[in-house]
């Protein structure tokens, strides 16, 4: 089980993801926005983030440059969640670095097996890391 | 020449003839007589009588031989006199102008009488005096070419030169000559033609024949409905066609010797002054294409298609132009362009409109899928509280999805045109009323609404669906963004003409940024936080009161409130 942040600017989302995955035994934590969510990502240091990228003012791609650019919460994988269904949106996910990208709505299920790939992806790169240091 | 000739052979003839029959006659007259007579008294006898008869039979053969000879010169002699006469008629009566002038010296020997009259001249002025004494020829190289022309051959024929009359006239002549030698002396012999006035004739039926080819020339350009110019080198106009003082509204006198100044506006007067000075520095073929504004305003886009031509002496004579209205096709092609840009600007807004509210649908549909997953997965171990909250949760997204579907298909028929206005007399007092309350019952008398109502009348023209849009939408949005207990007021005032509507509340505010865009679909303010709405109610509110004629603005503070002013004709 994992230490998980939502970051989106609906908090029905956030309401129905906290629900999903705290009954899944992570811990969780949630944020309205880019800004908000770097703080808290670099206080909490998660072991991963799910964002929205259709956001006000800094959106779901501001967040990941925040990420990733601070060394602190640079290794943290990041499942972008999102309401645009194209697949161009989902390549220029990949390509700009995050971890996986899924539509809405989503499959619970689908979901919480994709955040449990994705968690032990970077348990055994942590580790990895952790022999080589 | 002839006849001499001829009596010469006759003399000698004779002459021969009366030698021979006398040498005959001498030789052998006695020696016949001598073979024939035998007795010698008769043969003395026949001597003495031999010499009258030698007379005798020679008289008879001279006789008639020069009576044959006479005859026949007679004859010839009535020949040339008829011949005489004739020629003598011909050469004075003759029409043409004859003289027989020396070669060397060209003094006259003989002229005819339609010498005489045609150049008014007496005979004794001519005979014996020179063309020059006369001052016939136009000029020295005149009578040089004439002269001249005998160098190749003895005749010359039908060659045309112009001579000088005694009172100083010029007349044409078609001259033939011949070299003749007239009392063995070179001469010439001159036949004269004037065709002075066969000149005049042609020449007249050409000029006629060039007057004939102009008209049909200036008809023809005349009936081209495309206005045509011509400039001289002054660049000054010399002449136009109908369609050109038509199009122009100018005449014809108005136009010529003006310039391109007194019919384009200054700018263009000057850009066409420039390229007429290029086209003369290098003639050929210009197109000029402008558009311009006329003294009524009126925009004209013309093309000018100008060329030079040459004059008679080779120079550059001016510039022929026509000109092509081409503003209708200009205008069509803006019309065409506004058009298609309109409709780009339309398919780009559908799209947009599309791909919004595509994500506006999918948020609620994933909280709705999210709450059914968790209750299917989880709902068993809920406590009773926790599952109905989910299954209020997704009955809550479904209304609200509902509501939100509803908005876009009225965004979507506003669109395409498919929301019309029909206005109609409706209680505008009574509508509010009506409105006022559904919205307290709706939101559970959240907020205090306050009502002023002031106008002549109660009864207006106006569309009620499309008021019940705009005032429903505003009177919800307002509770919607105020606390509990807030105070809305809607002040409506009618006069003849208009409502004029204010709906204000204290509500959160609007923020400066999402101004510009507040009409626009799916846009909501930034503070709204998880205040629930489509971001489509003020996008039906505006093409409600557009439909109408008639107009909204909005100010807003934050934290202080928002107020939307509205006027809408009722007429």
């Amino acid at each position: 089980m994992g230490k998980i942040l939502i970051v989106d600017d609906s908090n029905d989302i956030i309401d129905s993801l906290y629900d999903l995955l705290s009954e899944s035994g992570h811990t969780v934590y949630s944020e309205n926005s880019a800004v908000t969510g770097h703080f808290t990502a670099e206080r909490i240091i998660p072991d991963l983030i799910l964002c929205d990228i259709l956001m006000p003012k800094n959106d779901g791609y501001d967040f990941l440059k925040m990420i990733t650019s601070n060394k602190t919460t640079a290794s943290i994988p990041i499942i972008f969640i999102s309401a645009r269904a194209e697949k161009t949106e989902r390549i220029r996910a990949m390509l700009a670095g995050a971890s996986d990208y899924i539509t809405k709505p989503y499959d619970g299920r689908e979901l919480l097996n994709l955040i449990s790939k994705v968690l032990n992806e970077r348990i055994t790169s942590l580790d990895q890391k952790d022999i080589a240091d | 020449m002839k006849i001499s000739k001829k009596l010469s052979g006759s003399a000698l003839k004779i002459t021969t003839v009366y030698f021979i029959i006398g040498s005959i006659w001498i030789l052998s007259s006695d020696k016949i007589l001598f073979n024939l007579i035998d007795d010698p008294v008769m043969l003395t006898n026949f001597q003495t009588y031999k010499g009258w008869l030698f007379i005798l039979v020679t008289s008879l053969v001279l006789f008639l031989m020069i009576s044959r000879t006479i005859g026949l010169l007679k004859n010839t002699l009535e020949r040339l006199a008829f011949s005489e006469e004739k020629f003598s008629k011909a050469f004075n009566k003759s029409p043409d102008l004859i003289c027989i002038s020396t070669f060397d010296e060209g003094k006259f020997i003989e002229i005819n009488e339609g010498f005489l009259e045609s150049t008014g001249y007496k005979r004794n002025e001519v005979i014996g005096h020179t063309s020059d004494d006369l001052n016939l020829w136009m000029n020295a190289d005149e009578r040089e070419r004439f002269i001249s022309s005998f160098s190749d051959s003895e005749i010359i024929s039908n060659l045309e030169f112009s001579f000088r009359k005694k009172d100083g006239q010029i007349v044409i002549c078609l001259v033939s000559a011949e070299i003749i030698y007239f009392s063995q002396q070179k001469c010439i012999i001159t036949i004269l033609r004037d065709i002075t006035e066969k000149k005049r004739y042609e020449q007249k039926l050409s000029e006629e024949k060039d007057q004939n080819q102009v008209e049909f020339l200036k008809t023809l350009i005349n009936t081209i409905p495309k206005p045509i110019f011509i400039k001289a080198k002054d660049r000054k106009y010399v002449d136009c066609n109908r369609a050109f003082e038509e199009f122009f509204n100018k005449s014809k006198d108005e136009i010529i010797g003006s310039t391109a100044y007194s019919i384009f506006p200054e700018e263009i007067a000057r850009y066409n002054e420039q390229m007429d000075s290029q086209i003369f520095l290098s003639p050929g073929s210009q197109r000029l294409e402008f558009h311009y504004l006329d003294d009524r305003a009126k925009e004209h886009f013309i093309i000018i298609n100008k060329t030079t031509f040459i004059d008679l002496d080779g120079s550059i004579g001016g510039i022929v132009g026509i000109i092509e209205d081409i503003s209708e096709f200009r205008h069509m092609q803006l019309e065409i362009n506004k058009a298609l840009e309109k409709e780009k600007t339309l398919n780009n807004l559908k799209s947009r409109f599309i791909s919004s509210a595509s994500h506006e649908f999918r948020t609620p549909l994933t909280v709705i899928l999210a709450s059914a997953d968790l209750l299917e997965m989880f709902g068993r171990n809920w406590k009773e509280d926790k599952f109905y909250e989910h299954t209020a949760k997704i009955r809550r997204t479904v209304k609200y999805m509902i509501e939100l579907l509803d908005d876009v298909l009225e965004i979507s028929r506003a669109d395409t045109g498919k929301t019309t206005f029909h206005p109609e007399e409706i209680n505008f007092k009574s509508l509010c009323l009506e409105i006022i309350e559904h919205v307290k019952i709706r939101d559970n008398q959240k907020c205090v609404i306050q009502f002023d109502y002031t106008g002549s009348k109660d009864n207006i023209k106006a569309d009620s669906k499309l008021l019940r849009q705009i005032l429903m939408n505003l009177l919800v949005n307002a509770v919607k963004y105020s606390p509990g207990g807030g105070i809305i007021k809607l002040i409506a005032k009618i006069d003849d003409n208009n409502v004029k509507l204010e709906i204000s509340d204290q509500g959160i505010g609007i923020p400066e940024e999402n101004m510009a865009v507040l009409f626009e679909p799916f846009n909501r303010g930034e503070n709204v936080g998880s205040i629930q709405g489509t971001g489509l109610g003020l996008s039906i509110v505006k093409k409600s009161v557009e439909l109408h004629n008639g107009s909204i603005e909005v100010k807003s503070q934050i934290g202080t409130g928002t107020s939307f002013y509205l006027n809408i004709p009722i007429n």
